[in-house]
């Protein structure tokens, strides 16, 4: 097949363009994660720090207690990770195979809070977390984010490509709701179920603000809000080990996604929604 | 023969949209019954009103004389085969089969016998670790029969079970279907709107259009004396030929011509005026001198075994003819004879069948 050649530039000049734009920061923050203070300063732009220095890995490792802050943002992650993956569930679930009144209405008020803006959520939520007696804890970061409409939507669209026909014979073979959902609906849709699971885990994993809000004691704090104890407002901040420890963070979920891209992309092209 | 399934006035709606209509039905036991009809007539609303995947809107059902109306279809202790087939994609041949035995708990022992026994009789031993989607067409619909027949369910429900084959096979796995009937004589209900099948599988036919059963009756009391106009048209190929007719002063005016009409006949035609003629292709008898009703050839199809000529009638009405005699060269014919005993008449404004006289 012959394609146009001067079209082919254009786009792919684009997209490396793109890439560069995204992949900037990223490259910034492994090259000063390699660079003593002073090179930080003179030499802030250069992505190739010379000589490269393995201090600033060597001090986080040391005075900084990295495991302490990896389990509290592991803690939350898994737990915020596994427990939404289960509501969406069992909610697409009673949305795609039930049909129970006010069903349109629910499903769309559900699809409405996709539009309200999580800064409008911040205070109301702070709110309900100090009157539960919840804020410093790992708990009050954890339950505003145990649901999920985004999850519901995306796991509904995937129940749907499953032929109806399939659970009726299920049903007629004597299967119950929970035995329809374990035995025949899951095992199906496995692929989509851990791409929602790898999203959710690295959004929480990043997550900084509401954390920020909730977690008082650095004894609790997760690795995003770790990292802000090496940059001061005053002035001597600790560039280098800030990227250490940036690097180190972005780690897991980098991993992770690697392993797991084929879902995701999978997943997102099925719902027709463009991530 | 005893009762097994009962419909009284059973209706479905959707909506204000009925789908079936006062359905009055009662299946045998052990038979082989088919729901026949056009695509929408509601054939496969009604099976599925038996296996409970359907709520029935109003009316009874009754299977054994116990109201089931509201039971769940997993404690209906039915088969179904789907028209998809319904196979567990993720599962082996052996797990699809057996899924529903281990539902119901069954001891191992007795999950590998039943298993076995269906994977031999539909000669699918070879196949048992495959994956569904390593199979063709012919054996995924074999694996379907396979599930459904472990069961040992007392009720076969099948829905357009051979639409996805191609013909050849369509034929092989019709009479596989009978063949397992045979040996273990449920209560088979299977939709089709294929009317060969319909023919060939059924011990009766339940004819449908929109939601309304047109007929009940044995395959050769549908072809021979079909009880309306609309299954007169719909079964057989090419249809029932249909004339708009008048019945005055003993004489019935036909397609432009005047047929006189024998004395028997004459007082079941009696009170009628408008009548429809209803005459099979192969029923009409082609003459090249003389005829009962006059007609000219349009046009000729010879299928090697069968010859059929489409007609024209004086009045303009169109009509087929065929005979299986591929001597005779039909485009020298001048009209067409019938006997009166092969004839059914209908009431032009209801579209119901007057009667046969015997």
């Amino acid at each position: 097949m012959k394609t146009n050649f001067s079209k082919e530039i254009i786009w792919h000049g684009l997209l490396w363009l793109a890439v560069v734009v995204m992949l900037w920061p990223v490259v910034f923050m492994l090259s000063t994660s390699f660079k003593d203070l002073n090179q930080v300063f003179t030499a802030t732009l250069n992505p190739l720090p010379w000589p490269p220095t393995l201090n600033n890995y060597l001090l986080v490792l040391e005075d900084f207690p990295l495991l302490t802050y990896i389990w509290n943002t592991l803690k939350i992650a898994v737990g915020v990770t596994l427990f939404k993956v289960g509501t969406s569930i069992l909610a697409a679930f009673a949305f795609v195979y039930y049909s129970f009144r006010y069903k349109e209405i629910v499903f769309n008020s559900m699809l409405l809070t996709f539009f309200i803006p999580i800064t409008v959520l911040i205070m109301p939520n702070y709110l309900l977390m100090s009157q539960l007696g919840l804020l410093n804890t790992t708990l009050g970061v954890m339950l505003p984010g145990l649901v999920d409409g985004m999850g519901i939507f995306l796991m509904r669209q995937t129940m749907r490509s499953i032929p109806k026909a399939l659970l009726e014979a299920a049903v007629l073979d004597g299967a119950g709701p929970w035995q329809v959902l374990t035995r025949v609906v899951l095992p199906l849709i496995k692929p989509s179920v851990f791409s929602i699971g790898i999203l959710f885990f690295i959004n929480s994993w990043n997550e900084y603000f509401w954390p920020l809000l909730v977690l008082q004691d650095k004894a609790n704090y997760t690795l995003p809000l770790a990292l802000q104890m090496f940059i001061s407002a005053e002035g001597g901040s600790e560039w280098g080990i800030a990227m250490a420890v940036a690097t180190l963070t972005s780690l897991p979920p980098l991993l992770l996604y690697g392993f797991c891209q084929k879902f995701i992309i999978n997943t997102f092209m099925q719902a027709g929604v463009k991530g | 023969m005893e009762n097994s399934i009962v419909f009284t006035h059973v209706n479905k709606a959707y909506g204000n949209n009925l789908v079936v209509e006062d359905l009055n039905l009662e299946i045998r036991r052990g038979e082989r019954l088919i729901l026949l009809g056009p695509s929408g007539c509601g054939k496969t609303t009604t099976l599925r009103m038996i296996a409970g995947l359907e709520e029935i809107t109003s009316g009874e059902l009754y299977m054994e004389g116990r109201l089931v109306n509201k039971l769940e279809p997993g404690l209906r202790n039915i088969a179904m085969v789907f028209q998809s087939y319904a196979l567990f994609p993720h599962m082996t041949v052996w797990e699809n089969i057996t899924f529903g035995l281990r539902l119901q708990k069954l001891a191992e022992e007795e999950i590998n016998r039943r298993g076995e026994q269906a994977l031999e009789i539909l000669h699918l031993a070879d196949y048992k670790q495959k994956k569904t989607h390593e199979l063709s067409g012919g054996q995924k619909q074999r694996v379907a029969l396979c599930r459904a027949l472990v069961k040992h369910s007392p009720y076969f429900l099948l829905d357009e079970p051979l639409s996805n084959l191609d013909a050849q096979l369509r034929q092989q796995a019709r009479t596989e279907l009978v063949r397992l009937h045979e040996m273990f004589r449920p209560t088979m209900i299977y939709v089709t709107h294929d009317q060969i099948e319909a023919m060939t599988v059924a011990d009766r036919i339940v004819v449908m259009n929109k939601g309304k059963v047109q007929q009940i009756d044995t395959p050769e009391n549908i072809y021979r004396h079909p009880a309306n106009t609309f299954v007169a048209g719909f079964i057989g190929s090419p249809a029932m030929n249909l004339f708009q007719g008048t019945y005055a002063g003993g004489e019935l005016y036909l397609g432009g011509c005047i047929v006189s009409v024998p004395e028997e006949w004459k007082s079941l035609l009696a009170g009628h005026r408008d009548i429809c003629v209803g005459l099979r292709p192969e029923a009409c008898i082609p003459k090249f001198t003389e005829a009962m009703v006059n007609c000219t050839v349009e046009f000729m199809e010879n299928t090697g075994n069968l010859q059929t000529a489409s007609l024209r009638l004086p009045n303009g009405e169109g009509c087929f003819l065929q005979v299986s005699n591929l001597r005779v060269d039909l485009t020298q014919l001048v009209g067409f004879d019938f006997d009166w005993s092969n004839i059914s008449l209908f009431d032009a404004a209801t579209g119901m069948n007057i009667g046969y006289v015997r």
